[in-house]
C-alpha cells in the first residue's frame, strides 16, 4: 500500500514537472520581459527541470538537440545579477553593472559560460561589432567553445541594454554543419526581439 | 583475487623495485610500490582490472585528439621530464598531458595517464613544487590509488555517463568528481616526498605549496566553501602543510645520513622560461575567472619569481578591472601606463586604456590610446566597435 501511495506520488509529481522539449508553434513568445518571434515551427523549447542553471525567465531553445544547437535568451538582467544561476557556493559567476562597457559585457558572457561548464570548456569571443535591432542600440560577437572530447562550436550573440537592464540571445552549435544549419532562423528570432510592453 | 595479486607484485617486486631507484633514500620508503616499472595487465590479472585499463587506455586515444591539451614541445619536455625525474625507472608507463583548464589539479588514471592542468603550472613557483605534485600523482599509481577508487566508482557509477549538456568528457568529470580518501592521500603525501627527495628535489617543496594555496585562499575575492576537516577527502591546507614539513625534515636528516645530495636551486629554475614563454595563455585563464584576490596574489609570487615587468604589470592592470572597486579604474590605468613603459607597443596594454580612459577619464586620451592600439593591430576583430568608440558614437 505504501508502495503504491508512492508511486502515485511519483506520478503526480512527474505530472507537474515536464521533462519534455515543448515544440513552438511560429508567433510571438514572451521570454519574461522581451518578446520574440518563433520563425517557424522547428524550436522546441527546453524545460525547466533540464535547465536548472538558467535564471529566471529565461530560456533554451533547439532545433536538433542541445548538444548540437541552442538558443540561450535571457532577460531582464539588473545591475549585479548573473547570467546563470549558481547552484554551489564554489561556482561564483560575475555580475552584470549598469554602466559596463560593450567590452566588459562580453567578458562577463565569456566567464559565465567557461565557469557552466566547470571551466572544461575554453570559452573565447571575438568580434565585438555594433548592431542594430530595429531602432535598438545592441552589440554583436562571435564566440567560440572548445571542449576535450566533443565537436568545436560556434556561436553568436546579440546583445543590448535598455533601462539598465542586459538583455543577452546567444545561438551556439556545433560548427561543423549546424550552426550555418540554423544561423539564419536563430537570428530571426533575435532580430525580432522587443522589449515587452 | 585482486589482493593476491597486490600480494604476489609485493614480495616479487619489493626488492626489484627498490633495487631500480638510484636513490639509497627510497630503501626507506614506508610502502614500496605496488606494481613494477614496465606493468601491463596479463591474461592471468582479474577481469574488471583488465578492463579497467582498456577502458583508460580508449579514452587516452580520445584524449590525444582534444584540442584542449597543450601540444607545445617545450612546455611537455619539461613537465614529462620533471616527472620523469622523480619516478625514475617508471618513466615509460607515465603519459603526461598538459590540459588547459585554470583550475589547481593533476590527476593519474591507473594506467598511467597524467594529467596536469595549466592552472597548476601558473601556480607553482619552482621546480621543486611540481616534483612535489607529480610524485604526489605516482604515489597514487604505483600503489594502485586509482584502481582502488575506480573500482568504487564502477561499483557506484556507469563510467562514460558523465557526458553533460556541455560535453564534459567523462575521464575529466571522472577525475573532477571522484577523490582519493584521506589515508591515500596521506601516503602520498609522504612516499611522494621521499620520490621527490631521491630525485634531489626539495622535500620541503609540497609544504610550500599547501602554504602558498592556504594564503590565496585566504586572499580570494570569492572564498570557496570550508567544511569540518573530516568531511573532506583532502586534510585541510594548514595540517596538510603542517604533516609535510615533518616529513620533509624527517627525509632531509634520513638523507643525510645517507649522503643523498640535494639538487641545487641556486642556479636559474627552468620552470620560469616555461611559465614565461606561456604566459598570456595561462593568465588570460585566471583572468577568465574573474577572482582579483587570486589574480593579485599570483602575480605578486610572479614578480619575485622573475616574470618579465611588463607582462606582471599587464595583469595587475587586469585584476584591478576586474575588481572594479571604487579606485580600481585609477588603478588599473597605472599598472597599464607601467605596462606600457617596460614594453613599448604592448597593444592589449593600449586598448585597455583606450577602454578605461573612455569609461572614466578623457575621450581624447582614449582616442589615442585606440589610434596607437588600431596602428599596431590593424586587423583587431574588434576595430568597428573601436572606430565607433572614435567617431563618439557609443
Amino acid at each position: 500500500m505504501a508502495k503504491r501511495l508512492l508511486m502515485v506520488w511519483i506520478i503526480g509529481l512527474a505530472g507537474c514537472t515536464s521533462t519534455q522539449f515543448a515544440a513552438l508553434s511560429p508567433g510571438t513568445v514572451k521570454v519574461q520581459g522581451l518578446t520574440v518571434e518563433a520563425a517557424d515551427a522547428s524550436w522546441n523549447k527546453a524545460p525547466r527541470m533540464l535547465t536548472p542553471h538558467l535564471h529566471k525567465g529565461s530560456q533554451l531553445w533547439t532545433r536538433d538537440g542541445p548538444l548540437l544547437d541552442y538558443m540561450v535568451l535571457i532577460p531582464d538582467v539588473e545591475d549585479g545579477e548573473t547570467l546563470f544561476k549558481s547552484r554551489s557556493k564554489s561556482l561564483v559567476y560575475p555580475s552584470y553593472r549598469k554602466g559596463m562597457l560593450p567590452n566588459e559585457i562580453i567578458e562577463v558572457v565569456e566567464s559565465s559560460l567557461a565557469k557552466l561548464s566547470g571551466n572544461n570548456v575554453v570559452v573565447t569571443s571575438a568580434g565585438l561589432r555594433p548592431y542594430k535591432l530595429g531602432n535598438q542600440r545592441a552589440l554583436m560577437f562571435d564566440l567560440e567553445l572548445v571542449d576535450a572530447e566533443g565537436p568545436r562550436r560556434k556561436g553568436r550573440a546579440v546583445i543590448f541594454v535598455e533601462d539598465e537592464q542586459l538583455y543577452v540571445m546567444m545561438y551556439v552549435a556545433t560548427s561543423l554543419y549546424y550552426f550555418d544549419k540554423h544561423w539564419e532562423s536563430a537570428l530571426a528570432t533575435m532580430n525580432s526581439a522587443k522589449i515587452a510592453g | 583475487m585482486f589482493r593476491a595479486f597486490q600480494y604476489f607484485w609485493s614480495l616479487l617486486f619489493l626488492l626489484l623495485a627498490s633495487a631500480a631507484f638510484a636513490s639509497p633514500l627510497l630503501d626507506r620508503l614506508p610502502q614500496q610500490p605496488l606494481i613494477p616499472p614496465g606493468y601491463a595487465p596479463s591474461p592471468s590479472d582479474a577481469k574488471d582490472l583488465r578492463g579497467l585499463w582498456m577502458e583508460m587506455t580508449e579514452a587516452e586515444k580520445t584524449l590525444r585528439r582534444s584540442p584542449l591539451i597543450v601540444d607545445d614541445e617545450s612546455l611537455n619536455a619539461y613537465v614529462k621530464g620533471v616527472a620523469c625525474r622523480v619516478v625514475h625507472n617508471y618513466c615509460d608507463d607515465l603519459r603526461v598531458y598538459v590540459v588547459r583548464n585554470p583550475s589547481f589539479n593533476a590527476s593519474i588514471a591507473p594506467n598511467g595517464l597524467m594529467l596536469v592542468h595549466t592552472g597548476l603550472l601558473i601556480r607553482m613557483n619552482s621546480s621543486d613544487q611540481l616534483a612535489s605534485v607529480l610524485s604526489h600523482e605516482f604515489v597514487h599509481y604505483a600503489q594502485t590509488h586509482s584502481l582502488q577508487l575506480l573500482r568504487k566508482a564502477k561499483r557506484n557509477f556507469a563510467i562514460g555517463t558523465f557526458v553533460s549538456l556541455f560535453g564534459v568528457p567523462a575521464i575529466f568529470a571522472f577525475t573532477s568528481v571522484l577523490k582519493f580518501n584521506r589515508d591515500q592521500e596521506t601516503d602520498a603525501d609522504e612516499l611522494g616526498a621521499y620520490y621527490a627527495a631521491a630525485a634531489g628535489y626539495a622535500p620541503e617543496a609540497g609544504s610550500t605549496i599547501w602554504h602558498l594555496l592556504e594564503e590565496e585562499e585566504d586572499n580570494a575575492s570569492a572564498k570557496r566553501p570550508k567544511g569540518p576537516q573530516f568531511l573532506s577527502s583532502h586534510p585541510k591546507s594548514k595540517a596538510r602543510a603542517a604533516k609535510l614539513a615533518a616529513v620533509a625534515e624527517r627525509i632531509t636528516s634520513e638523507a643525510n645520513q645517507l649522503n643523498v645530495e640535494q639538487r641545487s636551486t641556486s642556479h636559474a629554475d627552468p620552470l620560469l622560461g616555461v611559465l614565461q614563454k606561456h604566459y598570456s595563455l595561462l593568465m588570460d585563464e585566471q583572468v577568465q575567472q574573474r577572482d582579483a584576490g587570486r589574480l593579485l596574489t599570483l602575480l605578486e609570487r610572479h614578480e619575485a619569481l622573475g616574470i618579465r615587468p611588463a607582462d606582471v604589470a599587464f595583469y595587475r592592470g587586469e585584476a584591478y578591472r576586474v575588481r572594479g572597486g571604487v579606485n580600481d579604474a585609477k588603478l588599473a590605468i597605472a599598472a597599464y601606463r607601467r605596462a606600457i613603459e617596460a614594453e613599448n607597443n604592448n597593444p592589449n596594454a593600449l586598448r585597455e586604456l583606450g577602454y578605461l580612459e573612455y569609461k572614466h577619464g578623457s575621450k581624447e586620451t582614449a582616442e589615442g590610446y585606440f589610434r596607437a592600439f588600431l596602428d599596431l593591430v590593424p586587423n583587431a576583430s574588434d576595430r568597428e566597435m573601436i572606430e565607433l568608440y572614435l567617431e563618439g558614437g557609443w
